[in-house]
């Protein structure tokens, strides 16, 4: 894969606490945090494709059930995870 | 991406509430298979889909979809229920679940009866029905 190169300015602190794996490769770390943000990039500029094509921004209540819905579901799985970490420092399965 | 098809606006508000909420829709190869064999428009589910982040399948989900599939026909009852229940929740629903376990995911989808057993099966994951 052709790759480009880039000189860019990071933060130490943010650098400090990268895991010593990612540090190593941080250009890894870099490409895969960009990938990221390029995949929400893509998806928002779809939505607002959308909204230009329908002529005005998706309203409130039109999204409301779809983000109660979203958030429901995220704070489901971060209780899911906080749950297995409590498991997990005291000892059971 | 299937039920998208059946009611493209919601579809559309659907994914404007995740951007709106900082979450990514990622798009499992499995759910291309289907989505373009079961939709009436191949065009229309591709202009989508090249626009989704798509999250590729690993041979470790492939082992843990597997796991899943014959814990959840053991619940089922073993035997010929147990054939039946994994017929039924198929390999593409286990592909999915065990990639979300894997990604730390919530599965969207508008028939969430085969990933709930996947769930009680011990996926770890956060099955959520849409209402299109």
């Amino acid at each position: 894969m052709a790759t480009v190169k880039r000189s860019v300015t990071i933060d130490p602190e943010v650098l400090a606490e990268l895991s010593p794996e990612r540090r190593a490769n941080l250009s890894a770390a870099v490409n895969d945090a960009l990938r990221l943000l390029a995949a929400f990039d893509a998806q928002q500029r779809l939505v607002d494709e959308w909204e230009a094509e329908q002529g005005r921004p998706f309203t409130p209540e039109e999204l409301a059930p779809y983000i109660e819905a979203a958030v429901r579901a995220q704070a489901e799985l971060t209780m899911m995870v906080a749950e297995e970490a409590v498991h997990r420092y005291r000892g059971e399965a | 991406m299937i039920a998208a098809e059946r009611n493209p606006t919601a579809a559309r508000c659907h994914i404007a509430a995740l951007s709106r909420v900082g979450q990514l829709l990622c798009v499992p190869p499995v759910v291309i298979v289907e989505a373009r064999q079961r939709c009436a428009d191949v065009g229309a589910v591709d202009a989508v889909l090249a626009r989704m982040r798509s999250e590729p399948l690993l041979p470790q989900d492939g082992l843990r979809a597997s796991d899943l599939l014959r814990i959840a026909g053991r619940q089922a009852g073993g035997g010929r229920a147990a054939s039946a229940r994994i017929h039924e929740i198929g390999t593409t629903d286990a592909l999915i679940a065990a990639m979300a376990e894997r990604i730390g995911g919530i599965v969207f989808s508008a028939d969430a009866r085969h990933l709930s057993w996947l769930k009680q099966a011990g996926a770890r994951i956060v099955v959520r029905p849409v209402s299109f």
